[in-house]
């Protein structure tokens, strides 16, 4: 950063802004535009404004200019995002970067045959720099929106329902994996306090397949639930899920299974002492 | 009845007994424990003893093998160690490490 107030404001002399832009915004045109990741618009205005803020913070008499840096890292993030979510890459928007960052690089190069060199290369690690950062930021949001996805998921496909006085029903929908367990386990443990449930039905029609760690975590589901008092009821097992089950080397004797919810649901009144009759 | 060991014992009925934990009862020295449950249970048998988990957030192996030998202790009078109000995080943490049922009865709440 000493080296931006060593050789900044120099460069800053030495480059012609509005040319600086124009150039861009034809290059954006002819590549973003053409491929609809950008508007027209969209490439005019956020051009000016990289374009500004490069030559703020290369103008900077501060040596740590971090509102400037952080204003511009914020903005290449937005204009990635959007890129991305019209269906371009990050290679798209690498190569704007790569072009703005060549562009204010030639008008160093040309200038009135100076020897240019060392200002050359601060540019070069400038503008590597800045896109690096840049990258990272937009990583991290992108890693902040993939897991609040996922941990919507995660609440969307483990529904526990009352679905009689002290009897809930958890259909398990796809893959069962450790992380996906525990979650299960600690909402269903907390329902279980809350509604006082006496029978549990595990419906496992939405499971495809099971292995011996799923079984592992589906025991333990079973017996956090008879430790609160509760009786766990499997249903829903598919015969390719019952032969698995066969062939795992493991004791299914705490395990009560019925192939079916509504089997299940005759047992749960039965554990419940309730008799359903036709009126 | 109070007791300066860590725990309430209180009569219900003719049926059954409730033990509330209090949190300085020590599992690692049940002798004491035992004998007065015991003392009481000679007294005054009674098929079912609730023991009341609502206070316990953890159940650890120590307290596990308490819970245990409290069960065994309570058998030897033909009554039932039954474990009631027990947390999620209860449960969670004595899944993790046993393997099978345990000697007492677990239910949601005291029933009728």
């Amino acid at each position: 950063m000493m080296e931006l107030k060593k050789y900044g404001k120099k460069i800053l002399k030495k480059i012609d802004l509005s040319s600086v832009t124009e150039k861009i915004i034809d290059a954006g045109n002819s590549s973003l535009a053409k491929e609809k990741l950008l508007t027209d618009e969209e490439i005019h205005d956020y051009t000016y404004e990289l374009v500004e803020l490069f030559a703020s913070l290369l103008g900077e008499s501060k040596a740590m200019p971090e509102e400037t840096l952080n204003a511009l890292k914020h903005l290449m993030a937005t204009v990635n995002a959007k890129i991305q979510m019209r269906g371009g890459s990050t290679e798209s928007f690498l190569q704007l970067m790569h072009y703005i960052q060549y562009t204010f690089m030639s008008e160093i190069v040309n200038y009135e045959n100076e020897k240019n060199d060392r200002e050359f290369l601060f540019l070069l690690k400038f503008f590597n720099n800045i896109v690096m950062d840049a990258f990272r930021l937009y990583q991290e949001e992108r890693e902040g929106a993939l897991q609040a996805q996922k941990e919507e998921f995660l609440a969307v496909s483990t529904p526990i329902t009352e679905i009689w006085d002290g009897v809930l029903s958890l259909p398990v929908i796809g893959t069962l994996d450790s992380v996906r367990a525990m979650d299960l386990m600690g909402k269903l443990l907390k329902r279980i306090e809350e509604k006082r449930a006496k029978v549990i039905i595990l419906d496992l029609t939405g499971v495809s397949s099971i292995d011996t760690q799923v079984m592992h975590h589906l025991i333990q589901v079973i017996r956090a639930t008879a430790l609160m008092g509760s009786t766990a009821i499997m249903t829903g097992i598919r015969p390719a899920i019952a032969s698995s089950l066969a062939n795992l080397n493991l004791n299914l004797d705490e395990i009560q299974t019925n192939s079916t919810l509504a089997e299940g649901l005759k047992q749960a009144f039965s554990i419940l002492g309730i008799k359903v009759n036709k009126i | 009845m109070k007791s300066n060991l860590g725990f309430n014992l209180t009569k219900l009925g003719s049926s059954s007994l409730l033990m509330e934990p209090y949190d300085n009862l020590d599992p690692l020295c049940p002798g004491p424990m035992i004998e007065t449950i015991s003392n009481s249970l000679f007294k005054t048998p009674v098929p079912k003893l609730y023991y009341d988990l609502n206070k316990i957030l953890i159940i650890d192996e120590v307290y596990y093998d308490w819970l245990c030998m409290l069960s065994k202790a309570c058998s030897i009078f033909q009554t039932k160690l039954i474990a009631i109000n027990i947390k999620p995080s209860a449960a969670i943490s004595l899944s993790s490490f046993i393997n099978k049922k345990p000697p007492f009865e677990t239910e949601v709440e005291m029933s009728n």
